[in-house]
């Protein structure tokens, strides 16, 4: 490992504003899915986040069942209900922005107005003649957004990047994604599974800077017709050889100095394993592919057991004096 | 001739002014052109003008802490954004009637959506009340005497 690098966690140090309100409440998240992804839907996002957050006992504006029967403080609304005023500000990563009322959000200005992903809040601002919008961004269905809020350093993903993002299920982060990059960006978001592979593609249709590629991210030979050059690989593929994996994918896509963020679920990797030696593991893989591993940090409040990694790949060499 | 600098009481004048614009000026124009809005990175968010209303939300937001007593909020900045933008909530056909704010009831302002709370307005009313006998009573000297 190098001086440079150390994973942190255990401190927490800079936590980026705002946790400690509930959730953002949509009405627990969609559909099941398949593999790693399902049961999320089930009981996270669900009002409030059971036990383990929300420290007043209100979850956000919970949707429903939160925290039944429970005395609102007052007023019987939340802060984000339809037709309340709120202030959307910048955060400090491009292209997110912070959205402040009774409660605070992650917002991402939404490329197609008037357009709901999954049920999340929109906001929207009238300027004179343009109308803005701008869409609530969950933590808790979101590893991206729940490292946002987990304070980390840098996401690399700005406005006009081009992404790749490995592991795109139902698209539902890659919506947001695609706000951030906005209209001159890309992303190539790439899926294996079909039935959540549907999904993506009607998010997609929407959205001119999404390209779906449903198709095995092991093997990037398949795709690289469609592929150019990325400045960005999202990873959350939550395999056993996600590493690889992702090292593959940069090999062929990833320019050099570009940079690469990987969410790691420990259980996926290694069950057995208590969930830092893993994490120690996979990066020290990342080492040997030429990826060079930055910042690590646990996405603890959201994810039980996850953590991201961001890195650079095939830095330039230092200048030798 | 758009570019001319001879042009109507220029006899008036002491000296002809200048034909290009100094580098330090040029610079300062750009820098105030470039700081009216937040760039690429955050998609050209304006710095509005600063009325008294969006003063008033502001400060409320500022001062959220004392809206709810069963809420606490970090206070983790000083001073107002300098860029932001008012949004109002969207309405969604999937919000249960408890979650949206009906038509009539909606306001203008952050401000006067908390004067429209009767609740709210209860309790702020108590407990500026609280503090003033308080105080009061600090005055005459006789502290803690009216504390509950």
């Amino acid at each position: 490992m190098t001086p440079g690098f150390s994973p942190r966690g255990g401190d927490r140090g800079g936590r980026g504003g705002f946790r400690g309100r509930g959730s953002f409440g949509d009405r627990g998240g969609g559909r099941g899915g398949f593999g790693d992804r399902g049961g999320r839907g089930g009981f996270r996002g669900r009002g409030g986040g059971g036990g383990f957050r929300s420290p007043s006992g209100e979850g956000g504006f919970r949707g429903r069942g939160g925290g039944r029967g429970t005395p609102r403080g007052r007023g019987g609304r939340g802060g984000f209900g339809a037709g309340r005023k709120v202030t959307v500000e910048p955060h400090r990563h491009e292209g997110v922005f912070i959205c402040r009322g009774k409660e605070d959000a992650l917002v991402t200005k939404n490329m197609v107005i008037g357009e709901s992903v999954y049920g999340e809040k929109r906001m929207n601002v009238e300027e004179g003649e343009t109308k803005i919008e701008y869409r609530a961004w969950n933590p808790f269905r979101s590893k991206l957004a729940a490292a946002i809020l987990g304070g980390v350093d840098q996401i690399h993903i700005k406005p006009g990047s081009k992404v790749m993002y490995l592991g795109a299920a139902s698209g539902t982060t890659v919506s947001h994604v695609s706000d951030i990059v906005g209209p001159e960006g890309l992303v190539y978001a790439v899926e294996f599974s079909h039935r959540s592979g549907r999904d993506l593609l009607n998010v997609a249709k929407k959205r001119t800077n999404i390209i779906p590629i449903i198709e095995d991210a092991r093997h990037p030979h398949k795709y690289r017709m469609l592929v150019g050059m990325v400045d960005v690989i999202f990873a959350d593929v939550a395999q056993p050889d996600q590493t690889r994996i992702v090292a593959l994918n940069a090999h062929n896509f990833l320019k050099n100095g570009g940079h690469f963020v990987i969410s790691i679920k420990a259980n996926c990797i290694d069950s057995t394993a208590a969930p830092e030696a893993v994490f120690a593991a996979e990066v020290k893989k990342m080492g040997s592919e030429n990826m060079k591993p930055q910042e690590q940090l646990t996405l603890e409040p959201y994810e039980r057991d996850h953590a991201i990694v961001v890195g650079i790949y095939r830095p330039a060499p230092k200048n030798k004096k | 001739m758009k570019k001319s600098v001879i042009g109507p009481e220029l006899e008036k004048r002491d000296a002809v002014p200048p034909y290009r614009e100094s580098k330090q000026a040029a610079k300062l124009k750009r820098k105030e052109e470039r700081e009216k809005t937040t760039g690429a990175g955050w998609f050209n968010m304006r710095a509005p003008e600063m009325t008294e209303e969006l003063k008033g939300d502001l400060k409320a937001l500022k001062m959220r802490g004392a809206m709810d007593p069963k809420r606490f909020y970090k206070n983790d900045r000083d001073g107002f954004p300098k860029y932001f933008q008012v949004a109002t909530v969207v309405d969604s056909p999937v919000d249960f009637y408890h979650s949206r704010v009906p038509e009539k009831d909606r306001k203008r302002t952050m401000v006067e959506e908390l004067l429209a709370d009767a609740e709210f307005r209860q309790t702020n009313k108590k407990k500026y009340q609280q503090i003033m006998t308080e105080k009061a009573a600090i005055g005459a000297g006789k502290k803690n005497k009216f504390r509950k």
